[in-house]
């Protein structure tokens, strides 16, 4: 899989943009994120003997290795107050936690980036501005159903998205 | 099975799953649900969804996926080769498939050694007894870090690796190294952190852990 040039290049193609989302969505910083993609391939490299696709998608193993390049390279960058080991142990739970709860956001950002434009406008509106169907439909010159249905088929497509990205219990 | 009914219901679903229906609009969806699996089993799928929602930061919403630079993907092939040509290093290093004339005088020089009375320069030489079709021998000798093994073999599976073992006299294997296989003959020099008059035991396994050679040491130089 990984063996030869033209495997790296297939999973790479595959995989790599969106390891490359979400190490940026998590990391913040452009070559941080870059970085952590080359260390994701390179730990897949050594490893690649431990994959076994009978287990598991290859999808979701590389996002299992990519989370702990980024749990990594946090610790590494973070700029550590003297504590006590104690202490450093609640922050280094913390700090997983985070993981967790930054992959849960960039999915769902994921998803609602695939979204044709008009639907996810209108689950922006409603949703995250907290805007009445009315004005949006007003706004958009459409009647209220057509906003209406098209958050729900905005919800639809993004729980189909989720799924693709491994959701209930993947990555 | 999905009705017109069910169709006409879609718009509800959403907005109730978001929170934002309107009383009548969820009372008569309320109704529906009752009577139908499908639209329940959506609802419920949609409310996940809708869960998830405030965890996003919609000013990262663009509408465009960002995409790695261009030029990533040959950071990438670039670790990932390095990796693999610094395996075939190490590898490389270890083998070196000796002509026959190097053979030949290794092999005199080795029988003078052997023959010199006392032993000055001290050396172990084994004969493993062949497995199928695997031919081996090695000559060890004491240096300072341990014991260095001249493993001399073919006959091993082209690309599979395999382990150099010692045992102690404490019974604890201590690894000389890990090599490529080759059919043809090759010679790979290792070390290993034990004293030639502790060794006991020389073998070598493989990447199933396989015991594939194995011969007892008589723990004293020759």
């Amino acid at each position: 899989m990984l063996a030869s040039d033209d495997g790296v290049r297939a999973v790479y193609a595959a995989h790599g943009p969106e390891l490359y989302r979400f190490a940026l969505r998590s990391l913040g910083d452009r070559g941080l994120a870059e970085e952590a993609v080359q260390e994701t391939f390179v730990r897949a490299w050594q490893a690649a003997n431990r994959f076994d696709d009978a287990l598991g998608s290859l999808r979701t193993w590389l996002f299992a290795i990519v989370r702990n390049v980024v749990i990594d390279l946090s610790r590494a960058r973070a700029v550590r107050p003297a504590l006590a080991a104690d202490q450093q142990t609640g922050d280094e739970i913390v700090l997983d936690d985070d993981i967790e709860r930054v992959i849960v956001a960039w999915q769902v950002e994921e998803a609602l980036q695939k979204l044709s434009a008009e639907h996810r406008d209108a689950l922006v509106e409603v949703h995250y501005k907290s805007r009445p169907y009315q004005d949006v439909a007003a706004e958009l010159g459409v009647p209220v159903g057509t906003v209406k249905s098209r958050v729900y088929y905005a919800l639809k497509a993004m729980r189909l998205a989720l799924e693709e990205l491994g959701w209930p219990d993947d990555v | 099975m999905t009705s017109d009914r069910c169709r006409e219901m879609r718009s509800a679903l959403g907005a109730v799953a978001l929170g934002g229906a309107e009383p009548a609009e969820a009372l008569a969806l309320r109704a529906h649900l009752d009577g139908c699996p499908e639209c329940r089993a959506e609802l419920r799928e949609l409310m996940e969804v809708a869960a998830a929602l405030p965890l996003a930061d919609p000013s990262r919403i663009s509408g465009d996926l960002s995409q790695p630079p261009p030029a990533l993907v040959k950071g990438v092939l670039g670790r990932v080769a390095a990796q693999r040509s610094a395996r075939r290093t190490r590898v490389r290093r270890r083998i070196a498939v000796v002509s026959a004339t190097t053979t030949a005088i290794a092999a005199a020089i080795l029988a003078f050694v052997l023959a010199l009375p006392g032993g000055s320069a001290p050396g172990t030489h084994v004969v493993f007894a062949a497995s199928s079709g695997v031919k081996a021998s090695a000559t060890l000798r004491p240096d300072s870090y341990g014991t260095e093994v001249a493993f001399h073999v073919s006959g091993l599976d082209n690309g599979h690796y395999y382990w150099l073992w010692l045992t102690g006299s404490n019974g604890v294997r201590i690894p000389a190294g890990s090599f490529e296989g080759t059919t043809a003959p090759a010679d790979v020099d290792m070390t290993a952190a034990v004293p030639l008059s502790d060794a006991r035991r020389i073998w070598v396994t493989d990447e199933h852990n396989n015991v594939v050679l194995d011969e007892h040491l008589g723990g004293t130089t020759s």
